[in-house]
């Protein structure tokens, strides 16, 4: 999977490229308008991570470049910006996703990976990892070919661990992820330890393999 | 900007009123105190006369006075009583010489002297009317053209200061971004480094939640600018009804993690126009801190009226400072997730819609009643 991150702040694309490649992602970069049209015209990429403010030009016109050379990779906006326009004629210029700056290297992760599924062609709507089968269409969750009964919240969390599995995924990355804008409503962090003792408790019920880590003082892990 | 604008605005339709009633009221003034001043001066004329006439021998004719001075006439009157009280009238004279049109006031008044009764008529000249109209004139417009000269001048200014720092608040909350997305994408990288002590990953977990905070805190100004900035100026009919019960569904956890008792009461259906964004923010806000501010068990209850809706819930049993309750960073202490924008940004949106927005305590409840 080749991943192009067009970022102009180096230690930022540093980190992408650092969290991503351990993820097993081919990983470029490029620093400024003019490598980012260079490196786009002439490769093709899984996914582009481009941010708009870029010495030399703007971002959105990389994407306007490639939708007349008709090219179909799939692009993340990663963007300071945040405003409601730059969303609008992005995502109508092509773009797949928006994520504002500042973000979570979980919730990027987790992002890429569900667009790189989306846009596959064999139409492999399903994530195994070992005895646990996530069926992403029809939002279930399988043991041993057996139905776990999930919330859509359960769902989620579960869906974003695996999506960066072996990481460890900061409780404020989840509770972001998991509540959104609306994470202000809760006074800790409660909330997510008991969405995650239930994910735990339901799975090992069904004979899964107790994969959920508790990492001490920092969030959570799903290793294997 | 805006309110610059405005200011300079109301400034000036307050000038042109204050001109508008203070141009007749100053000529009005001014010519009553000329014309008294004329009158005094003529009594005073007139009472010297009198003894100037009473003083001189019977043998010389009091008549001769209308030769000497233009402005006495004396005449014998026997119908006139000692009496009569004195009259005093204006009147309009054509001066050749001068080619214009010359107002005098005029005082009648009767003298008994040496036994014969006389008329006497003395004059004075007054301020012209068109040359007092026009000095109280110039004057306004002087005083006008000077007052908007210095407004114009401490204008440019202020404008320039406060566009200076609007900049600068704007900047530095889009340029704290960055190194805030850096410093938290290390954050993140260092924790893949485990395994550490409890007391390395506890640190390193504050320090992701102190960044998290920071985050929300820039966020929050960011939007706070946006919302001055008037950059939500899409007016759609919003439906409330959907946007509290959307809201509602979002923090269902919420509100089942503190076993909250909630009550909607839809006492009628409610359209408004505004900004869908901006209402969801503001409703949103209200609730998450009718939440966040609740305890254990507690309740919520919504009341919306076709021009109102009421927001009250269980809380701790002291009432906030309504004054100081809706200014920057106000905020109760205990609580950390909490960065003190809420209510700002709730009173601005307010603001900018016309809504008025309230705060009560009553019957161990904190109120917030918003009027659209």
């Amino acid at each position: 999977m080749k991943i192009l991150i067009i970022e102009d702040e180096i230690e930022l694309s540093v980190s992408i490229v650092t969290y991503l490649s351990a993820e097993g992602y081919l990983c470029e970069v490029a620093y400024t308008y003019q490598e980012a049209l260079n490196k786009t015209e002439q490769f093709d990429y899984d996914c582009i991570l481009l941010d708009i403010t870029l010495p030399g030009g703007n971002g959105l016109k990389v994407l306007e470049g490639k939708k007349a050379n008709h090219t179909a990779d799939g692009v993340i906006i990663i963007s300071a910006k945040n405003s409601i326009e730059d969303r609008i004629s992005g995502l109508n210029l092509g773009a797949d996703d928006y994520l504002a700056k500042p973000f979570h290297l979980s919730e990027l992760s987790a992002r890429i990976a569900a667009l790189i599924r989306r846009r596959r062609f064999d139409g492999n709507k399903v994530i195994v990892v070992n005895e646990l089968t996530i069926d992403l269409q029809g939002k279930t969750i399988h043991v041993y070919n057996k139905n776990v009964d999930l919330t859509k919240k359960e769902f989620d969390l579960l869906l974003y661990l695996v999506s960066n599995k072996n990481r460890v995924v900061s409780r404020n990355a989840l509770a972001e992820h998991l509540s959104g804008e609306h994470s202000e409503a809760f006074n800790n962090f409660d909330f997510i330890y008991t969405h995650i003792k239930n994910v735990k408790r339901k799975l090992v019920a069904a004979g899964c393999r107790d994969y959920i880590r508790s990492m001490y003082g920092m969030g959570y892990k799903f290793a294997i | 900007m805006r309110l610059i604008q405005r200011t300079i605005r109301l400034y000036s339709l307050l000038s042109f009123c204050v001109l508008a009633i203070g141009i007749p009221v100053f000529y009005v003034l001014l010519q009553t105190v000329v014309r008294q001043e004329v009158d005094e001066e003529l009594l005073v004329n007139k009472s010297q006369l009198i003894q100037r006439l009473n003083r001189q021998g019977t043998d010389r004719d009091p008549s001769q006075y209308n030769f000497l001075d233009k402005d006495i006439t004396i005449r014998l009157n026997q119908q006139v009583q000692a009496g009569d009280p004195d009259h005093f009238s204006t009147l309009a004279r054509y001066d050749s010489v001068i080619d214009e049109t010359i107002h005098m006031r005029l005082l009648k008044t009767t003298a008994i002297i040496h036994g014969n009764a006389y008329l006497i008529t003395l004059t004075a000249p007054m301020v012209d009317h068109d040359d007092l109209i026009k000095i109280v004139l110039i004057v306004q417009v002087v005083l006008l053209a000077l007052l908007f000269i210095g407004l114009w001048v401490i204008n440019k200014n202020v404008s320039a200061a406060y566009l200076l720092q609007k900049e600068f608040t704007e900047n530095a909350a889009h340029e704290m971004q960055t190194p805030l997305a850096v410093f938290q994408s290390k954050l993140e990288l260092l924790m893949q480094t485990s395994p550490f002590n409890d007391t390395q990953a506890e640190l390193i977990g504050k320090m992701a939640d102190a960044s998290q905070r920071l985050n929300k805190l820039n966020k929050a100004l960011v939007l706070l600018m946006r919302i001055q900035n008037q950059q939500f100026a899409d007016v759609e009919k919003i439906d409330v009804v959907n946007v509290i019960d959307h809201l509602l569904d979002q923090y269902s956890d919420a509100i089942i993690q503190k076993n909250l008792t909630v009550t909607f009461n839809k006492l009628s259906p409610v359209k408004i126009d505004s900004n869908k964004a901006l209402m969801e923010i503001l409703l949103g806000n209200l609730l998450s801190n009718a939440i966040r501010h609740n305890f254990e068990d507690g309740s919520i209850r919504i009341q919306l009226f076709e021009k109102e809706v009421i927001i009250e819930n269980s809380g701790p049993a002291k009432a906030l400072n309504a004054v100081k309750l809706f200014k920057r960073f106000q905020k109760d202490s205990i609580n950390q997730n909490s960065i003190g924008l809420g209510l700002e940004i709730i009173d601005k949106i307010c603001t900018l819609n016309h809504f008025t927005l309230k705060y009560h305590y009553a019957d161990q409840k904190h109120i917030f009643v918003i009027r659209f």
